[in-house]
């Protein structure tokens, strides 16, 4: 057996996700591969970033991870055990989600106080009487005043509204946090303060994130392990420090060439990626993404790339590994 | 030289609301010539959004609009009415707006409304209309343009819409383009293609354009000039590289310690933050507006807020607070 | 610039530069008292509609007669604004077997209020609860729910009340029980859409992934976001099935006599229309000045909860 140390909090194995699209009156439907042979590590105690354009899967996958999605094939692991012997509230308190948008994932009739004890209320933990001091050390936990528990949401500002939103997904003190683009909807002068609120309560209560977000800058600062995704599947992983220094995929290296530092000598970048996302229904051959790669060869059109593995970092591109060359060799 | 294209001088938006005036646009002032990107550059609610409907006279019906000088190629635009205004928007002044889906007519073809844009102020043939359409569309890079005309909106990526909106602002020839947020609610690579499509076609075209945008790394790549907006009023000015690199007021400072920059802020250090919130902007505020949010205030900044400091090659801000002062003490929690 | 000192002190002093917490907002309570406060049609709404639930809770003791005594004697009394053939028992006059119409009329409130309000329960509970569940589980659920909406459409509702009348009997509890199956259709329709927009919110997905169960979810966290909508609704319907009753009683198929409903009172006065029109005008009177408060009330709750939450 493995040591605790080995078993990643989380971990998918080769998770593939298809929906049925109506193509319109009387044309039948089609398979959409949302997430395509997905396998993923989130090893304790780490964030990992996952980046990708919108229509990549990413927020497919999160609701697979959360349990509110079933994959159609391969297995979801809290803790190296498969998901199938879980309940419903066992997945949910090993993992809690905090959401882009924090208008909308509060409900607007309800106050901060039954916000946050809601999840006490549902797993019934401890007694009632607690549940209010549980609440209020989990507002002073995410740096909020007390006195906003009988608030309603439409009082706060966004800023705030996401710190109670962290509050109502750590006060269960799950394991794995998945934060959905959790700064995105913020003012930048906000998204600092919720980040640094996040890496420090990552540090005090020993969490784990899998951090989605199309921010590169952001995953850069707060992961460490970055995994790329683009059409349903993760095309490279790496720590993070060589996934900056040295992507390797082509398409990791347009996203890096994309982010904008604000360093007003550089001019504006240009990825060279053509203008079209493919259709997810109708998925180029070979390797997905070939009418966009700059590196575009022949067996990338006729065959799809196989992983390569290297000092634990992976890609999949024809570029590396031995398939490729041989092949188009042959 | 009579490049300016644009010059606006102490314009303020007022609202009347039920606890008083709303007064989103205290006081600002800028200019930009012809061929000159201007970036406005604040967060939500700092009324960048409100500037740019001001300028293009679409601002809701409650709110006023008052200038000391608003001044587009040498007219001025305060005593224009509707129909007037109407003339020139779109000709000679066009909007990109954030989301290029709600900006786009569903029921009508792509080709349909870049034609229309044209024709409402050329009395052309529609022929003429079309040619220019398909020029333009591949001008921002649509590939088979011809076929695109009889697409719809909905048929279309988010970023070929945008494109497509851009074409469309472009279809008069204007000497000046307001782009509200332009690249928002794209995907980062789209939105690095859109901006380099942007700063290519204007330099070709010659327009004079105003960004405006939250992103301080869309700023630092596409402005020439740069304007940091706080409560209503341009804080700190200038050419971008000066901003910049020697960013001085505590705003600029702070939002520019506010955001992850790969390589420079390390991972699991802690990022600077701007603590509080936006005053409220009803009604006059005295001194300076950031003072409750500011590390460095002082009581002068109650009395004397709004002395404007300028430094040579047109950098200007407003702040109190001796340059040197506050350097030191903004240096500090700066990780090395 | 100077200004008056009251006007300028409006940013927090300098040393509390740990503000990061104003709440600026007054509660959505306070804004919805304020907004009705400032809503007309809402307030004059609610005071008729107060003021005829309370004359017709209170019937017993407001009517002057009681609404059954027919009097032959005194038909057809004229009501207080005419000279002659009036008299001081009557206010408004009598009726053509000499029962007071000032008393018919109190007791009609209660009829119109109780049909309106029962059968708007019983169609709200049924379309709420049909509506609901087509917009949460969307597919197959929502199809079913569709044709029932659509073979409901279908369905002239005056038609089926009219033949269930016939094969049941006419009486009180069958007009109720008809328009109560019958007027559903647009809470159906509302709630489908209000429920499917609620479910693809973030804070439904957070419910979701905190292990609720799929009844709490819709009864604890959607439900009350649809409240308000559910409201002007059922203002809307209470109003058409006010309507409907006194449409079905006026041609003999709702309410019978003796019950004094306005609908059947408007039935009986027929034949006096050119001899005596208060007999019409003054139940047509009552029925629109119900009808109106419940839509001045309906539209001002609209108005007044809009744009609730955010």
């Amino acid at each position: 057996m493995s040591t605790p140390e080995d078993v990643p909090a989380l971990e998918t194995v080769d998770v593939s996700c298809v929906f049925q699209v109506n193509q319109g009156f009387m044309r039948g439907r089609r398979p959409l591969r949302a997430v395509n042979g997905v396998s993923l590590r989130v090893p304790r105690g780490k964030v990992v970033g996952l980046v990708g354009e919108s229509g990549c899967g990413k927020t497919t996958l999160a609701q697979i991870l959360l349990g509110l999605l079933r994959p159609t094939a391969g297995d979801v692991r809290y803790d190296g055990v498969s998901a199938s012997t879980f309940g419903r509230r066992d997945v949910a308190r090993r993992i809690q989600p905090i959401f882009q948008d924090p208008y909308s994932s509060l409900n607007p009739t309800k106050t901060i106080r039954s916000i946050v004890s809601l999840p006490l209320r549902i797993h019934r933990v401890g007694e009632p009487s607690e549940w209010d001091d549980r609440v209020m050390q989990m507002l002073d936990m995410v740096g909020l005043p007390r006195r906003v528990a009988g608030s309603y949401p439409s009082q706060l500002s966004g800023g705030q509204r996401q710190r109670v939103a962290v509050a109502r997904a750590l006060i269960m003190r799950p394991e794995v946090v998945i934060c959905d683009e959790p700064t995105s909807a913020l003012d930048v002068s906000v998204q600092s303060q919720i980040l640094n609120l996040l890496q420090d309560l990552k540090d005090e209560l020993g969490l784990t994130y899998l951090l989605i977000s199309h921010n590169l800058a952001v995953v850069e600062h707060m992961a460490d392990r970055v995994a790329v995704m683009y059409l349903g599947r993760i095309v490279e992983e790496a720590d993070t420090e060589t996934l900056f220094s040295n992507p390797r995929h082509p398409y990791t290296r347009a996203l890096l060439e994309s982010v904008l530092t604000p360093d007003p000598r550089l001019g504006v970048p240009d990825s060279h990626l053509g203008t079209v996302f493919p259709n997810p229904i109708d998925p180029p051959s070979g390797c997905t993404f070939h009418p966009r790669c700059v590196d575009c060869m022949d067996v990338c059109k006729a065959s799809a790339p196989t992983t390569t593995v290297e000092a634990g970092n992976r890609v999949e591109c024809h570029l590396y590994g031995g398939d490729g060359k041989s092949r188009a060799a042959a | 030289m009579s490049s300016t294209v644009l010059e606006v001088h102490n314009l303020r938006i007022e609202i009347p609301v039920a606890a008083g005036l709303l007064q989103p646009v205290r006081g600002i002032s800028f200019g930009v010539d012809k061929g000159e990107t201007l970036c406005i550059v604040g967060e939500s609610g700092c009324g960048k959004s409100l500037t740019s409907l001001a300028l293009m006279g679409l601002l809701p019906k409650a709110a006023v609009r008052s200038a000391d000088r608003l001044e587009f190629r040498g007219r001025d635009l305060r005593g224009l009415g509707e129909r007037q205004m109407s003339d020139i928007r779109g000709a000679s002044m066009s909007m990109i707006f954030q989301e290029p889906m709600t900006s786009l007519n569903p029921a009508y073809t792509i080709g349909n409304q870049l034609e229309e844009a044209y024709l409402r102020h050329h009395r052309g043939k529609r022929a003429e209309a079309r040619d220019r359409a398909i020029y333009l569309l591949e001008k921002v890079g649509i590939s088979a343009a011809a076929s695109r005309l009889k697409q719809y909106p909905h048929q279309l990526s988010g970023g070929l819409r945008q494109r497509v909106m851009i074409a469309m602002a472009l279809m008069c020839g204007p000497e000046l383009i307001i782009a509200d947020e332009p690249t928002t609610a794209l995907d980062v690579t789209i939105q690095a293609q859109i901006l380099h499509l942007l700063a290519d076609l204007q330099r070709e075209f010659e327009m004079g354009m105003i960004l405006i945008t939250h992103d301080l790394g869309i700023v630092a790549r596409v402005a020439d000039k740069v304007a940091v907006m706080y409560a209503g009023k341009i804080v700190e000015e200038g050419p971008c590289e000066r901003v910049f690199e020697n960013p001085m007021h505590p705003y600029t400072q702070g939002l520019l310690r506010c955001i992850p920059v790969p390589g420079k802020t390390r991972r699991g250090e802690h990022l600077g933050s701007i603590p509080g919130l936006v005053p409220n902007l009803v009604g006059d505020i005295r001194g300076c507006m950031f003072r409750n949010r500011c590390p460095h205030a002082v009581d002068a900044c109650l009395e004397l807020g709004d002395t404007a400091v300028s430094l040579d090659g047109g950098h200007a801000y407003t702040c109190v607070r001796d340059v040197e002062t506050i350097r030191a003490s903004s240096s500090e929690p700066q990780p090395a | 610039m100077s200004q008056p000192a009251g006007t300028a002190g409006r940013l927090p002093p300098l040393s509390a530069s740990e503000i990061l917490d104003e709440v600026l907002e007054p509660s959505p309570f306070v804004k919805l008292r304020r907004r009705i406060f400032r809503n007309y049609s809402f307030l004059i709404g609610t005071v008729i509609i107060l003021a005829i639930l309370g004359v017709a809770l209170a019937a017993p003791l407001l009517a002057p007669h009681d609404p059954y005594e027919q009097d032959l004697s005194a038909r057809l009394h004229n009501p207080f604004w005419h000279e002659k053939k009036f008299d001081e028992e009557h206010l408004l006059g009598t009726d053509k077997v000499g029962r007071d119409y000032l008393s018919r009329l109190i007791y009609g409130s209660q009829v119109s209020l109780l049909i309106g309000f029962t059968s708007m329960l019983i169609s709200g509970f049924i379309g709420t609860a049909l509506g609901v569940s087509a917009g949460y589980f969307g597919g197959r659920v929502d199809m079913v729910v569709n044709f029932i909406i659509n073979t409901r459409l279908a369905m002239p509702v005056f038609l089926v009340a009219m033949s269930a009348v016939v094969v049941f009997g006419a009486s009180l509890t069958v007009v109720i029980l008809v328009l109560g199956l019958f007027l559903w259709d647009r809470f159906a329709v509302v709630m489908r859409s209000i429920t499917m927009q609620a479910r693809d919110l973030d804070y439904v997905n957070a419910a979701r992934a905190l292990g609720c169960s799929t009844p709490y979810i819709i009864v604890r966290e959607i439900f009350p976001n649809v409240l308000s909508s559910l409201t002007v609704i059922a203002t809307v319907e209470m109003a058409n099935a006010i309507l409907l009753e006194a449409a079905l009683s006026f041609l003999g198929f709702g309410v019978q006599a003796p019950t004094p409903s306005w609908g059947l009172m408007l039935n009986e006065a027929r034949e006096y229309m050119f001899f005596s029109p208060w007999l019409l005008a003054l139940p047509g009177a009552c029925l629109f000045v119900l009808v109106l408060a419940i839509n001045l009330f309906g539209d001002g709750l609209r108005d007044v909860t809009r744009d609730q939450g955010r």
